[in-house]
C-alpha cells in the first residue's frame, strides 16, 4: 500500500526526481531520448503526453512566477527576458494537467515569428484575462495555469540540464484582481 | 523492557519501508506497460497503419492529449513493421519548421529529425524492423549511394508524428503544409 500510495502520489503531481528546475521553469532533460528517466516515462504513459523528441526540440514548464508564487488566471503577468538558443519557440497556455485553456480572442500561443519585438530584439509577453497592448496572451478564469515554452529544433538538446538560470525568462506577477 | 520493545519495532518500520519502496520501484517500472491510456491509445490505436491522421489542433479540451503545441499543426502515422517497413516523406520549405519524430508502442521518441536534414527539398525515412534492415541492405547495390535514411524501432508497433510550425502565415498554413507529407507501407521490400 504504502509503494502503490507513493507511486500515485508522484503521477498525480507530476513529480519526476530527473526533473531539473532552472528559475520558474522545470524541464526533463533526456525525455525525449530513449534514455528518458523511469519517471518521467510512467508519467507520460499514464498522463498520455506524447514525449518532443530532443532532436526535434525541448519543453519547458512553468507553474509558478519568478517569486514562487503559482500561476493563476486571477493575475496578470509580464514574460520577459532571455531565451535559450533555438531556432524557433512558441509560448503557450495550458491548464495543469496540459489541456488548453478557451479563450475569447482565439490566441493560444506566442510564436518567435509572430512576437513583437523591442528594436534592440529583446519582447516581452503579457499573459492578462484582459486586453493589453504589445504581446497580448489571454489567460481565462480564476484557477492555476502553466506556461509550456518549446524551443524548436534548439542547440540545448541533451543539455538541457545545464540551462542556466540567466538564459531562460522571466515570469514576473504584475497585478491581481 | 522499552528497549525490547523498540527494536522490533523499528525492525518492522525498517522492512515495511522496504517493501514499501520495492512496490514503489516495480510499480514504476511496470506501469509504461499497463498504462490504458497512453500516447498511442490516445492517437494512433483508432487509425489504419501506413495513412496519416490528421490531429486536432490543440485548442479544444476535447483534445485529449496533453501539452499538445497549439501553434503546430501534427499529423500522424501508425505502423505495424509485421505488415512490412513504412516509408514517409514530408516536402520542406522555406515558409516552415518540419519535424518528423518516431514513437515507440509506449509514445516514447527513439528518433527524430527536422527540415534541417533534408535531402532535395524532402525529407524521406525508411522504418524497418532489425530483420527488414538486413535483407533490404543485402539487396543494395555496391556502388550505388543510398538516399533514404533507415531507422530501426524498437518496438513492432508505434507511431510517427509529422509536426509543423508556420513562419509566417499562422496555423492555417500549418496545416496546408501539412496535406504534403504522406507514409505507406512497403509490401515490396
Amino acid at each position: 500500500m504504502l509503494g502503490l500510495g507513493t507511486t500515485a502520489w508522484l503521477l498525480e503531481r507530476k513529480i519526476d526526481i530527473a526533473a531539473v528546475r532552472v528559475g520558474p521553469w522545470v524541464v526533463w532533460p533526456r525525455s525525449g531520448t530513449p534514455e528518458i528517466d523511469p519517471y518521467a516515462r510512467a508519467i507520460y504513459a499514464q498522463s498520455g503526453q506524447i514525449a518532443l523528441a530532443s532532436a526535434e526540440g525541448v519543453l519547458l514548464l512553468a507553474d509558478m512566477d519568478d517569486a514562487g508564487t503559482p500561476l493563476t488566471g486571477g493575475c496578470s503577468y509580464r514574460i520577459t527576458g532571455e531565451l535559450p538558443p533555438a531556432r524557433f519557440w512558441t509560448l503557450s497556455v495550458a491548464t495543469s494537467a496540459g489541456l488548453p485553456i478557451d479563450n475569447a480572442a482565439g490566441r493560444y500561443a506566442f510564436t518567435s515569428a509572430e512576437v513583437l519585438r523591442r528594436s534592440n530584439g529583446s519582447f516581452a509577453i503579457n499573459a492578462a484575462s484582459s486586453v493589453r497592448p504589445g504581446n497580448w496572451l489571454p489567460l481565462s478564469g480564476p484557477d492555476r495555469f502553466t506556461l509550456a515554452l518549446r524551443l524548436y529544433d534548439s542547440s540545448l538538446g541533451n543539455t538541457s540540464a545545464q540551462l542556466e538560470r540567466s538564459a531562460v525568462p522571466s515570469i514576473w506577477k504584475e497585478d491581481c484582481h | 523492557m522499552t528497549r525490547d520493545r523498540i527494536v522490533p519495532a523499528l525492525l518492522w518500520a525498517v522492512a515495511i519501508l522496504f517493501v514499501g519502496a520495492i512496490v514503489h520501484i516495480v510499480s514504476i517500472l511496470i506501469l509504461p506497460g499497463i498504462a490504458p491510456n497512453d500516447a498511442f491509445t490516445r492517437v494512433a490505436a483508432a487509425s489504419v497503419p501506413g495513412t496519416v491522421q490528421f490531429l486536432p489542433r490543440a485548442v479544444s479540451r476535447q483534445n485529449s492529449v496533453p501539452f499538445r503545441d497549439p501553434a503546430v499543426a501534427s499529423a500522424i502515422c501508425r505502423y505495424d513493421l509485421q505488415q512490412g517497413p513504412l516509408r514517409i516523406v514530408a516536402v520542406v520549405t522555406d515558409s516552415a519548421f518540419v519535424a518528423v519524430s518516431f514513437h515507440t508502442r509506449f509514445g516514447l521518441p527513439f528518433y527524430g529529425l527536422s527540415d534541417r536534414a533534408s535531402d532535395d527539398g524532402k525529407l524521406e525515412v525508411v522504418l524497418l524492423s532489425a530483420s527488414q534492415l538486413d535483407k533490404v541492405e543485402a539487396g543494395d547495390s555496391e556502388d550505388g549511394p543510398v538516399r533514404e535514411v533507415r531507422v530501426t524501432s524498437p518496438t513492432t508497433e508505434g507511431f510517427v508524428q509529422f509536426d509543423i510550425l508556420p513562419r509566417v502565415g499562422g496555423y492555417p498554413a500549418a496545416e496546408q503544409a501539412l496535406k504534403s507529407v504522406s507514409c505507406k507501407i512497403e509490401r515490396n521490400l
